[in-house]
């Protein structure tokens, strides 16, 4: 869930550099490619991806889940209880993540502002799978 | 002193020009109690303060939306006053605290989901009560000029309800709990609204001290006053503090009306307001303190010798506030005084 973001202060230098090499034609694609890229990564920035940072245990038979919001985005705290991947069971993706039906544990409301919340859960399973839904 | 000279008497010391009614010093010498023609006796003084928080600031941003929280807080001061002689007098302030709000929260519980509440209500009680002495340090009264100096100290004593601080800080704690321990966190940082349950509270639990001073010159028909006050606060209910606050207000005015009878003066006045963060069990919380500066019209009335009345409205042109916090879009405010 992380973003592995290039090194962005390096690509200016960079691209003068080769510019001066190149052909106009290919200095004019070098730059629209940069552009793109910096407008691909400033989107990204503007809207992170959701990501639970922190899950722990609490008291004898209680867990804590952590995570940040974005303003303006409607946030859902999921669980599931089956990560196995069958045929006649839980559907997953390709890449092996079920994809069956997530229940809300915890909706968090839609703020004007950036927050950050610590919601509590029971451990009344062996396991259970928790991911944060956002929209839009 | 000739008739003349008394109706000057009057309208020299008018109006203190102490536009932030909300707080005690203001309410009790917003009107003529600080006037030169000061007599032993009793005084009555009626303040009404009227604010608005509906405007809501993120780290000094402007958060816009159709549906946010919002205060309207209203404060009437009933100070009845005893002045044993020209110099010396004594004040009593009653503080009769109404808040109509809005504000959301996300109430956190060590056994199950937190829940969102959205809270529409309002909020009637008897604040803290204040007892403030006034001694005239200096006076100069002549018929073309006049120039005076009070100094006021007083204590404010914890009579009004806190249950929302409790409230507050039990929250506070119950969300430091869900967090690993030795979590750098603010005190308030569970909070989602910009009406925190401190700015509801009618009382603080604690006792301040409160220290004012007020200068006044005139000069024919034009005057001039200012006034400069110190909120020291003390730690109150649960361990909450809230941060001391500072005052500094003034400005120049004109008497539009001199007749024997009753006078009508016109003063623009500047207020400065400065709140540190408020702390709790010894840590500030970086979703509190505020600076603003307010420009305002301030009008005042004599009738006779015995009853006065001032009305303003201060119109913010800056505020800066830490973290989320609704802030003033104005302030209103007026104050009658009987004189027996």
């Amino acid at each position: 869930m992380n973003l592995v973001l290039p090194s962005v202060p390096s690509m200016p230098s960079r691209l003068s550099w080769s510019c001066v090499r190149l052909s106009c034609r290919a200095c004019f694609r070098s730059v629209a490619f940069v552009v793109l890229v910096l407008m691909a990564v400033a989107s990204r920035l503007a809207a992170a991806e959701p990501y639970i940072y922190l899950i722990e245990r609490f008291s004898s038979n209680q867990v804590t889940i952590h995570f940040n919001t974005d303003a303006n985005r409607t946030y859902s705290l999921q669980y599931l209880d089956s990560s196995k991947c069958t045929n006649g069971g839980v559907p997953c993706s390709s890449s092996q993540v079920p994809t069956g039906s997530w229940s809300n544990l915890w909706v968090a409301p839609r703020l004007p502002f950036p927050d950050h919340y610590v919601i509590t859960d029971y451990r009344t399973n062996r396991m259970r799978l928790y991911r944060l839904k956002v929209t839009p | 002193m000739t008739r003349g000279g008394g109706i000057w008497a009057v309208v020299v010391w008018l109006t203190a020009g102490l536009p932030a009614a909300a707080c005690d010093l203001c309410a009790i010498y917003s009107a003529d109690n600080a006037r030169e023609q000061r007599k032993a006796g009793l005084v009555l003084t009626a303040s009404e303060s009227f604010i608005p928080y509906r405007t809501v600031l993120f780290n000094d941003e402007k958060i816009s939306g159709s549906d946010l929280d919002f205060n309207d807080s209203s404060i009437t001061h009933i100070v009845p006053g005893y002045n044993f002689s020209r110099r010396f007098g004594v004040s009593l302030g009653l503080p009769v605290v109404y808040h109509n709000f809005k504000r959301t929260e996300v109430r956190y519980s060590l056994t199950s989901l937190p829940v969102v509440r959205t809270e529409q209500s309002s909020e009637l009680g008897l604040g803290d009560v204040s007892l403030i002495a006034r001694w005239t340090v200096f006076e100069l009264a002549k018929m073309e000029y006049g120039f005076g100096v009070n100094i006021l100290a007083g204590v404010k004593f914890p009579t009004g309800d806190t249950d929302r601080i409790a409230d507050e800080v039990e929250q506070t704690r119950i969300f430091e709990a869900l967090l690993p321990s030795g979590t750098p966190h603010d005190p308030l940082g569970h909070s989602i609204s910009g009406v925190h349950q401190h700015d509801l509270s009618p009382g603080s639990g604690s006792y301040d001290g409160i220290f004012g001073l007020t200068a006044r010159a005139r000069w024919s028909r034009l005057f001039l006053n200012a006034q400069f006050q110190y909120y020291l606060r003390t730690e109150g209910e649960s361990g909450f503090t809230y941060g001391d606050e500072i005052m500094a207000s003034g400005g120049p005015g004109i008497y539009l009306l001199l007749h024997e009878h009753f006078t009508l003066n016109l003063q623009g006045i500047v207020s400065y307001d400065s709140m540190a963060r408020d702390e709790l069990d010894g840590r500030l919380s970086n979703r509190t303190g505020l600076t603003a500066w307010y420009l305002g019209p301030q009008v005042g009335l004599t009738v006779g010798e015995r009853f006065s009345a001032v009305g303003g409205i201060d119109l913010p042109l800056r505020i800066t506030a830490n973290g989320l916090q609704n802030v003033p879009d104005y302030r209103v405010h007026a104050s009658l005084v009987w004189r027996f």
